[in-house]
């Protein structure tokens, strides 16, 4: 059986109503989709499961991604569509790059905690930095998220000196203290 | 199910989504081409398990695809349990006679096989490479059936040489080629050519080969003992 052909029919139409039914919890964030923006997430969803060479049979993995974004200090409701959109199409690649062998859910949280914390909302940091530095561990055999659930896993990895509250506190006392 | 007897994509897609989401263990709602076409593989191979011959089936109208399925899958692991039994057989006689490439085939790959082989997810993967060339043709058949037929030969035959002394094989096999350790040769067919060289042509052999393997089957009764 011709593999693209039959995977082809096999598009597991999004409902329209499964995503507007986010807006119930999301209108509490100020976060509403539209009409056109859910049709819009749908068009972008089968292009990205196409170009990844990703298949969903049954319910699509988008109102995950909105129940666990939607609270996120970085999002308003004018990139709201756009961010999801490219929220999506990231997910998909790094299901791919870190081959199956993190959940859904795990994935989700740490691309969650990053982009709000490490990532201060910025998607192309998110995108090439944290989840390329995390693959590649997953991909050498790391397995440590099973455990965290995907938190708290980037600092390991982190190879950027960052924010250092010791080093604050000394720096601080030495100016003050001249 | 059609005119031919095929099922309608929807039927079976149906079967594969369920299945990949088995496969996922419910903690993923996408799956990439490669596994996706697996799971159809393997939904495909389960049902083909029905069809026995080209004129006989036990695919019937009355069955849906998910019924086949479930039928075909309980046959897969039927067949599994009779290879299982035709290697404890096996075993109890088998000779490799010095050559290497006989004695991996079925001390290490076919229990290789039985490790691995995955009913579920990938029954269409043979696995191995079974190397020992067997003088019959397997490779119209994958998964757990190539690997059925590959011991189910390898039995016969070795039934046939036990039924000469082992001095005897040894010596015609060393006759033949001095590395007998290295060789990759069918050991059947170099003895029974032997025993009848003189008498039968080489149009013949083939033709006693193929009688033997299918009447020595015939006699075959796999007991657990």
């Amino acid at each position: 059986m011709n593999g693209q052909n039959w995977m082809d029919l096999v598009m597991g139409q999004m409902q329209k109503e499964v995503l507007l039914e986010t807006n119930q919890y999301t209108r509490q964030y100020g976060l509403v989709l539209s009409n056109d923006d859910t049709e819009l997430l749908i068009e972008e969803r089968k292009g990205t499961l196409k170009e990844q060479r990703r298949i969903e049979f049954g319910e699509s993995i988008l109102p995950q991604i909105i129940y666990a974004f939607c609270d996120s200090s970085y999002i308003n409701q004018a990139s709201y569509a756009k961010i999801l959109a490219r929220l999506q199409e990231i997910f998909y690649l790094y299901k791919n790059e870190m081959m199956d062998e993190i959940t859904d859910e795990e994935l989700i949280h740490f691309m969650k905690e990053q982009f709000e914390t490490i990532c201060y909302g910025d998607l192309d940091y998110l995108e090439h930095t944290c989840l390329d530095v995390f693959a590649q561990a997953i991909r050498a055999g790391y397995r440590g998220y099973i455990e965290s659930n995907g938190y708290g896993e980037y600092d390991q990895f982190d190879e950027v000196k960052r924010w250092d509250s010791e080093l604050y506190q000394a720096v601080l006392k030495e100016l003050c203290w001249r | 199910m059609d005119e031919k007897g095929r099922y309608q994509m929807e039927e079976l897609v149906s079967i594969v989504a369920k299945l990949t989401k088995q496969y996922a263990g419910y903690e993923s709602t996408s799956v990439t081409y490669e596994k996706a076409q697996q799971l159809m593989e393997a939904v495909l191979y389960c049902i083909s398990e029905l069809v026995i011959d080209e004129k006989t089936t036990l695919l019937s109208s009355n069955l849906t695809a998910e019924e086949a399925y479930g039928a075909g899958y309980e046959k897969v692991l039927e067949k599994v349990e009779q290879m299982r039994l035709l290697y404890n057989a096996l075993t109890k006689i088998f000779d490799s006679y010095g050559n290497k490439c006989l004695y991996d085939a079925v001390v290490k790959e076919v229990p290789e096989f039985l490790m691995w082989y995955d009913v579920k997810y990938n029954p269409q993967n043979t696995i191995v490479i079974l190397d020992y060339p067997l003088l019959v043709d397997i490779s119209k058949y994958s998964g757990i059936d190539a690997v059925f037929e590959y011991v189910k030969h390898i039995y016969l035959e070795q039934l046939f040489l036990h039924s000469y002394p082992k001095v005897y094989v040894e010596h015609i096999l060393q006759n033949e080629c001095k590395d007998v350790k290295g060789m990759i040769e069918n050991l059947f067919h170099i003895v029974l050519s032997d025993i009848m060289k003189d008498k039968e042509s080489k149009k013949r052999i083939q033709e006693m080969e193929e009688e033997y393997l299918t009447q020595a089957w015939k006699n075959v009764n796999l007991k657990e003992s």
